[in-house]
């Protein structure tokens, strides 16, 4: 048996979902769309599934989301469910009431469960729960959902279901009923797959609404031509058939809900007046550039002693085996590819928790849709609506959820767009890269005594990114999507104290769906790219040798010559001998100290020389040759080609590239890695990295599209290869574009 | 007194809904912005947010000018 969970959105679906679930439930998606599907098994009932759909208002869907809660319930997805359960907002009877008796409508049974008692308690507002099953027809629990009461009624209700309705309980205009029973006999002789309880439903959306008239234009022509006829007659007589069906199904539960409902008390005016400061048009947008900036200061602060604790972590776990197992290649890659590339994820997984968290309570508490309300104006300007700041504000984290949640906009190509420009917003991905260029190449000090240099960097990071997206919105509106504006409205939910535990398990949810597929693409491009780094072999690499050779040579004349200050003494003998009274013998040994030490410097050095050959006739090598000629206008050597290559999979792979290349394990720490780039110098001793080439480097970041996982999940939400496509080819053209404008631009004005 | 538009109007007064047009309307009226319906508008600034039996919705300035209302003796 299967029950599906509809209603308006916010109502309480997904808090009842997972009090009928418990943990018992999985996240898919509907076959051949990817909106997510969250079904699970009632408990206590395993033959139950529940399935939660997307909060719709009505079912003239307007959006991705709510077409998906559509199609499920006339069985066009996948088969209709057994029973629908219709969530509603107490407090909120009669709109609530309007999609309740639309599915009514389709000859489901029905069971309404009338949710938010508690608040609609607190507000002043008694449900006569029994009374509106009387009118209704259908069983109503009284439920809160938060608090767990009332499940074990409605559990008991889903398990011994109602009959559905055999009745229309509402009435249509007189002059347009009339017409309807010739209107229905037409679509079903033409188009005689629709099922009989669907028919009327059909009809009333084709008269009411154009996009739905079209989509039968090819299958049922005469049927369209009988309600052109029609609305053609309507508008003469001055019929309102535009909304017949709206004031019908109005007319009678309007009623109904005046008629259960009692206000003991007026209504609570605390939302209206914490709106009167988060929606005023100063004061509004101040507070939420205010709660951005303390949630990114947030994100990134707190998060520091957690990414201290697993890059710890992980380099102790590199160490652990690579001290167990004998030293050879399968442990080179265990430790340098596997467990490394794994850990650079991992390591950022603090933030995206952190930035989950922030926003999971913006969203619960409600202050979501005030922002998205209060950006509208600045939104508008740049050709998107409101709805798009929730996306982009995810894509902060992520640009996966971001692309996701963009399926909630009303318009589709408000849609597209915010989806086009979404991997333009700084990433968590990016972070490891930003961290890792402005420590080691731009200044510590403050400006003004105030910002420190490199927060701002930081800062500016995020805005280039942020301004661009907006840029590109406003282009991509004005050349590629155009059309007429697009609208919006939104309904602002009462503000209510965010559900810990719910959060929490949210926050769990989406992080580990991030961190499964960022995991598995990671370990993957570590173990190929470990590969590409190690093989072909270069067994020989005479410049090596050759330093070795002179080291050796240079220790023996050394010794030589501190052997020659003393005559008669054994120098490795007295070194070894207590008394250090004779000062020539003391200075000789000190001589041999300092030239054991430089033979040891040497054979390291000897050692990165033969690494760097290895990596530089390796495959991966290889590549960055190639590319090196096309890099360098950006200032970018081989190596650093290298790691873009590499980075196109993933962005925060190049911190393991780079780490491959310059022979520095993230065993060492970050450090290391950061030392190793400022060393790195041309064959004519002009240093690779200078901060210039970081700032052109970090530009391309910034930019650049470098993520399989976005690209695959554009692909996904578009359903075609076309915009993914697009996406990747401007976002590379930009990034080469800028970087180009940074590298060349900053180095007329001399600087370097 | 003849329907205006929603803009018009200030804060707190209760209005009747007369007729609903331009592009969002059929999405208005799924929200419960319907002919005949009694509202409130609670702000009208560079937005409308409009009170409307136990929710709020915001609207974009010139989504509210093409809702047009006459005020309701109280
Ligand atoms: N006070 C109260 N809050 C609730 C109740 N049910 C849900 N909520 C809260 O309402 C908000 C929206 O709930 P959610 O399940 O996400 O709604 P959905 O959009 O219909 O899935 C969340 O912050 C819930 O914690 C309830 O019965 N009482
Ligand atoms: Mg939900």
């Amino acid at each position: 048996m299967r029950v599906a969970l509809c209603g308006n959105p916010n109502v309480g679906k997904t808090t009842l979902f997972n009090q009928l679930t418990g943990l018992r439930q999985r996240v898919a998606n509907f076959p051949g769309v990817t909106v997510e599907r969250k079904a699970g098994t009632l408990a206590g009932a395993p033959h139950v599934e529940v399935i939660d759909l997307p909060g719709t208002y009505s079912l003239t869907p307007r959006s991705v989301d709510e077409r998906i809660a559509y199609e499920v319930l006339v069985g066009r997805l996948e088969e209709e469910p057994d029973v629908v359960v219709c969530v509603l907002d107490a407090g909120n009877l009669e709109r609530n009431l309007y999609v309740v008796t639309q599915v009514i409508d389709l000859g489901l049974p029905v069971i309404v469960a009338l949710n938010m008692m508690d608040v609609a308690e607190e507000n002043g507002l008694a449900v006569d729960a029994s009374a509106l099953e009387k009118d209704l027809g259908v069983p109503v629990v009284p439920i809160t959902a938060s608090r767990g009461e009332g499940i074990d009624e409605l559990k008991g209700c889903i398990l011994n279901p109602p009959e559905p309705a055999q009745v229309y309980r509402w009435q249509l205009m007189d002059a347009v009923d009339a017409k309807i029973p010739a209107l229905i006999k037409q679509l079903a002789e033409e188009a005689p797959h629709v099922k009989p309880m669907h028919l009327r439903m059909e009809v009333l959306r084709a008269l009411a609404e154009e996009e739905t008239l079209d989509a039968w234009r090819l299958e049922a022509p005469e049927f369209v031509n009988c309600i052109v006829v029609l609305q053609e007659e309507f508008a003469k007589r001055g019929v309102a058939w535009r909304h017949a069906e709206v004031s019908g199904r109005y007319a009678w539960i309007g009623p109904i809900a005046q008629r259960v409902s009692h206000r003991f008390r007026g209504p609570a005016t605390l939302s209206d007046r914490i709106d009167a400061v988060f929606t005023h048009r100063v004061a509004g947008p101040l507070c939420f550039l205010l709660i951005l900036v303390c949630v990114f200061e947030a994100v990134f602060s707190w998060a520091i002693p957690a990414m201290d604790l697993i890059e710890a972590g992980v380099a102790a776990l590199a160490g652990g085996v690579r001290s167990v197992l004998p030293a050879g290649w399968v442990t080179d890659l265990l430790t340098d590819g596997i467990i490394t590339g794994v850990g650079n994820v991992v390591v950022f997984l603090p933030q995206i928790l952190l930035l989950f968290f922030f926003l999971g309570i913006m969203e619960d508490s409600g202050y979501m849709a005030r922002s998205a309300f209060i950006m509208d104006r600045l939104m508008k300007r740049v050709g998107l609506s409101g709805g798009s700041v929730l996306p982009l504000l995810s894509s902060y984290a992520c640009a996966i959820p971001g692309i996701m949640a963009a399926r909630t906009l009303d318009s589709e190509r408000d849609r597209l767009i915010t989806i086009m420009v979404a991997p333009l917003m700084s990433c968590s991905a990016r972070l490891p890269v930003y961290t890792l260029f402005i420590a080691a190449f731009l200044p510590t000090g403050k400006l003004l005594g105030v910002f420190g240099y490199q927060g701002l960097a930081m800062f500016s990071m995020y805005m280039m990114g942020t301004i661009m997206a907006f840029v590109a919105a406003a282009i991509l509106k004005r050349v590629v999507f155009k059309g007429p504006e697009s609208y919006f409205v939104m309904e602002l939910p009462p503000y209510r104290r965010p559900r810990l535990r719910q959060l929490f398990w949210r926050i769990y949810q989406r992080s580990r769906v991030f961190a499964v597929r960022a995991g598995k693409i990671i370990l993957g491009c570590s173990i190929v790219l470990w590969f590409l780094a190690s093989f072909p072999r270069t067994e020989t690499s005479p410049e090596a040798t050759q330093i070795e050779e002179q080291a050796i040579q240079e220790r023996n004349r050394e010794y030589a010559a501190a052997q020659a200050l003393t005559p008669g003494t054994d120098l490795a003998v007295a070194a070894d001998s207590v008394a250090l009274t004779d000062s020539t013998l003391a200075h000789a040994l000190d001589l041999t100290a300092r030239a054991d030490a430089k033979y040891a410097a040497a054979l390291d050095s000897a050692n990165i020389v033969r690494q760097s050959t290895q990596i530089r006739g390796s495959a991966i090598g290889y590549l960055g040759c190639i590319l090196e000629p096309v890099m360098q206008p950006l200032g970018f050597d081989w190596k650093i080609s290298a790691g873009l290559v590499s980075a196109f999979a993933a962005r925060e792979v190049i911190i393991s590239t780079l780490g491959i290349i310059y022979s520095v394990g993230d065993a060492e720490g970050g450090v290391a890695l950061r030392d190793a780039l400022k060393a790195d110098r041309y064959p004519d001793g002009r240093p690779v990295f200078t901060p210039l080439v970081a700032m052109s480097l970090l530009v391309f970041f910034v930019f650049a599209l470098q993520c399989m996982s976005t690209l695959a999940i554009a692909r996904r939400e578009t359903n075609t290869w076309r915009w993914p496509i697009v996406m990747w080819f401007y976002m590379t053209a930009l990034a080469y574009l800028a970087s180009l404008l940074v590298y060349q631009g900053g180095q007329l004005l001399g600087l370097s | 007194m003849p329907p205006a538009p929603l803009t018009a109007f200030c804060d707190g007064c209760p209005l009747k809904i007369c007729s609903v047009h331009g592009c969002a309307e059929e999405r208005l009226r799924d929200m419960g912005l319907r002919e005949g319906a009694q509202v409130e508008v609670i702000q009208n600034s560079d937005k409308l947010i409009v009170r409307l039996a136990g929710c709020r919705i915001g609207l974009r300035r010139d989504v509210a000018a093409e809702i047009y209302a006459t005020p309701m003796e109280a």
